[in-house]
């Protein structure tokens, strides 16, 4: 069995594919090997492509359909994406309440509280409340 | 590797040995990575070869942070852009 779940926040998971100008991408990377060897388990939201994606194309790297396809069908492949049970989402709105954050990003936390798993993300607004850990923090607990 | 005997209504084994032919693969094959996916325990080889292909699809994207790439989406969507 794994020793620990992982849910990886959409910034973790493009971390495995991009490197340059990344931050931390090390880390993020160690954890993608850790998954790979069954040592853990990471899965991500079924929101996350949507996320991967929109922000492949719209934003600043405006990347061509056809390859963003292809980053999101890896993605896939690689981890399981969980859809939120009724109780995650009402734990999710407490937490957005609570936390001041939309309801998108307090899922991926109530989700992970919920499941037992560790949020690991890059993403200064869960950081800031608590409700994550940078991949590298979640490595140097082991 | 173990052979177990299992039980499937006749009309969900009908569908996977159709959706194991449509991808020219075999039931245990399919049955394996349906549990494997389940599970969230991908075969290694699948890991390296998604890897593979989603690196050279972003070979050329250029230097970005990814944390602040996802965070301009999010914070775009909230806005309703």
């Amino acid at each position: 069995m794994p020793a620990r779940d992982v849910l990886a926040d959409a910034n973790v998971v493009l971390k495995w594919f991009h490197e340059q100008d990344e931050e931390d991408v090390d880390a993020a990377r160690a954890l993608l090997d850790q998954h790979r060897g069954r040592a853990i388990r990471v899965r991500m939201l079924d929101l996350t492509p949507y996320e991967v994606g929109n922000a492949l194309m719209r934003c600043r790297a405006r990347l061509a359909a056809a390859q963003v396809a292809i980053v999101l069908q890896a993605a896939r492949e690689i981890c399981a994406a969980v859809t939120p049970d009724d109780d995650e989402l009402a734990h999710s709105t407490r937490l957005a309440a609570e936390h001041d954050l939309t309801l998108y990003d307090a899922t991926y936390a109530a989700v992970a509280q919920r499941r037992g798993a560790a949020l690991a993300t890059h993403d200064a607004k869960l950081l800031a409340c608590g409700l994550g850990r940078r991949p590298s923090e979640l490595l140097a607990r082991d | 590797m173990a052979k177990v005997m299992i039980s499937f209504p006749d009309d969900l084994l009908d569908r996977i040995d159709e959706e194991a032919e449509r991808r020219h693969s075999s039931r245990s094959a399919l049955l394996q990575e349906a549990a494997r996916r389940e599970l969230g325990w991908p075969d290694p080889a699948v890991v390296d070869a998604a890897v593979a292909r989603a690196r050279q699809a972003l070979a050329g994207a250029g230097g970005f942070e990814s944390a602040a790439l996802i965070r301009a989406e999010r914070d775009a969507r909230d806005a309703g852009a």
